[in-house]
């Protein structure tokens, strides 16, 4: 686990870049720029992690990232594959678990379902790697249940599982903790630092979630205002593995938390409280360190 | 033990009424001498009549044209539903000229039926299936229309194969409104085979029905009224067996059945 978390190869080739990605939705006197010349790169087992003041299009961001939807401007790579569709070597998990997993099929069958047609697996080996990722999320009994049946951090486990079982090189994550509690929010966010360490995946994690982001991620990518752009690329250098307790009460944590809420907080932009004075209640929460 | 309990005591619930009516019915009628309002235990023993003696002469191809019609119109209904909710400018382009014709009401179509069809079953299938399989198309079209957009999106991310995509996630997604439409539909059908019926037949529980009025045997006029009944009801019954086994998972999702685990 150590080891992978550790070295971090910034030689080789990304997994994963964004090359001057920008999103301009309508056009002419309507046209309204979300995303404006985003670049960034993603390493090989490397798990990153983007912050932004909400409305910074992280939304846009994810989707232009995941083949969903094409940018105006700019492009994705996986690997030296442009980003046409959505690409194979990528899975992604939702926010909204509820949504996303199908409530008419079991769990098994929801983590088979994109495993289906794909050459060279028998229904024996789709159920058989179906077996594994939900026994890596700890969910090896709730197979033959249906997602509706389940609590929601289970259900966002289960998607997890699928994505595990599609066996990504690169999971894409929408800020998949923002719908549980606090005490669910904390046991996925080490489920994580498992599955990375299990899977070798390359992870890019989305969270308006700062202390989040800090406790995930080898580097935070912090997005600006409208039209987003990167403000900053804050490498997180906290040893691994890393532990809720020992490792959110060290000085380091709180001083990279602090440093990437004041680099959000300069760039919040002024149009999500249009009541209110750009230095208005927004600005009255805690000390920005 | 408390399931079956809980069942018999739903099923006590269910049923009381309808016995307390037909007791009433039964002790009301008792002396009754009008023409019209025959005894009930006249009506019951002309009931059995009519299924003893007519039963594969007249129930039988009531049944057999109601169960064809209401097949076509689900068949229909639900492969065009999937074409036009699936294509969205074929939908506009089919739009309005659907809303006309699903205005005419099915049996309006009957003097025309007659002569394309005739008067034996082609006709009355065809009857059914014009007139039952609006409703049927209508609720796929809004179903697959409805379809939450995170689905879609999953589907896509994960390149779920397009065969895949239609019968694991577009069909089911959009079964409960197909279900509903269906079940509209069925109702409609019995109306409409009793309308055929009535109109140019030599068969059927509505031939049968029009056919002792004419010949003012009420009691059994009211032993196909009571059989009509008896045959939407259970039409109604089977059918709620169907979508109680195919969305459980939808009552399951609104919170209604945390039953079954495992």
């Amino acid at each position: 686990m150590t080891e992978i978390t550790a070295t971090r190869s910034k030689t080789g080739l990304p997994t994963l870049t964004a090359q001057a990605l920008s999103k301009t939705y309508g056009s002419g006197q309507n046209a309204r720029q979300v995303l404006g010349d985003i670049s960034f790169d993603v390493y090989d087992h490397e798990t990153v992690c983007i912050v932004g003041p909400s409305g910074a299009g992280k939304t846009t961001l994810l989707r232009c990232l995941a083949g969903l939807m094409p940018s105006t401007s700019g492009s994705v790579y996986i690997g030296t594959e442009k980003v046409v569709g959505p690409p194979r070597r990528m899975a992604v998990v939702f926010q909204d678990y509820s949504r996303s997993l199908m409530p008419w099929m079991t769990v098994e069958a929801n983590v088979e379902l994109p495993l289906r047609g794909r050459p060279g697996l028998t229904a024996a080996d789709r159920r058989h790697r179906a077996q594994t990722a939900l026994a890596s999320v700890g969910l090896e009994n709730s197979a033959k249940l249906h997602p509706w049946q389940l609590s929601g951090g289970m259900q966002q486990r289960v998607a997890i599982a699928r994505a595990l079982a599609y066996e990504p090189d690169v999971l894409l994550m929408d800020e998949p903790f923002a719908s549980v509690d606090a005490q669910t929010r904390s046991d996925l966010e080490d489920l994580t630092h498992t599955i990375k360490a299990k899977y070798g995946v390359t992870i890019l994690l989305v969270t308006h979630d700062i202390s989040e982001s800090v406790y995930l991620a080898d580097r935070v990518i912090v997005l600006s205002g409208t039209p987003t752009s990167v403000t900053e690329i804050v490498p997180i250098d906290l040893p691994s593995p890393r532990d809720q307790i020992t490792t959110k009460s060290t000085p380091e944590f709180a001083e990279l938390r602090g440093r990437i809420l004041g680099l959000v907080r300069r760039h919040q932009p002024a149009t999500t409280s249009t009541a209110e004075p750009a230095n208005g209640s927004l600005m009255k929460g805690p000390d920005l360190g | 033990m408390k399931t079956t309990l809980g069942k018999s005591t739903a099923l006590l619930t269910e049923v009381w009424l309808p016995i307390v009516a037909l007791a009433a019915w039964w002790i009301l009628s008792n002396k009754s001498t009008s023409l019209y309002f025959p005894p009930l235990s006249r009506i019951f023993s002309k009931v059995g009549e009519v299924v003893t003696t007519r039963f594969a002469s007249d129930i039988l191809p009531s049944l057999q044209n109601l169960g064809a019609g209401l097949c076509i119109s689900v068949i229909i209904g639900v492969a065009c539903g999937l074409l036009l909710g699936l294509v969205p400018p074929l939908y506009s382009a089919f739009q309005p000229l659907l809303e006309f014709m699903r205005a005419i009401p099915g049996v309006a179509l009957l003097p025309i039926a007659l002569f394309l069809f005739g008067i034996g079953s082609d006709m009355k299938v065809a009857i059914i299936v014009f007139g039952a399989f609006w409703p049927v198309l209508m609720n796929t079209i809004d179903g697959i229309r409805g379809i939450d957009v995170l689905i879609k999106d999953v589907s896509r991310s994960y390149s779920i194969k397009p065969w895949d995509h239609l019968t694991r996630i577009v069909l089911p997604a959009a079964s409960p409104q197909i279900i509903a439409g269906i079940r509209i539909s069925v109702s409609l059908g019995v109306i409409l085979i009793v309308a055929s019926e009535y109109i140019a037949s030599t068969e059927g529980i509505g031939y049968i029905q029009l056919l002792s009025a004419r010949q003012y045997q009420m009691d059994v006029m009211w032993a196909a009224l009571l059989l009509l009944g008896v045959l939407g009801y259970l039409s109604n019954v089977l059918f709620r067996v169907v979508e109680h086994r195919l969305l459980r998972w939808h009552r399951g999702l609104r919170g209604t059945d945390l039953g079954g685990q495992k």
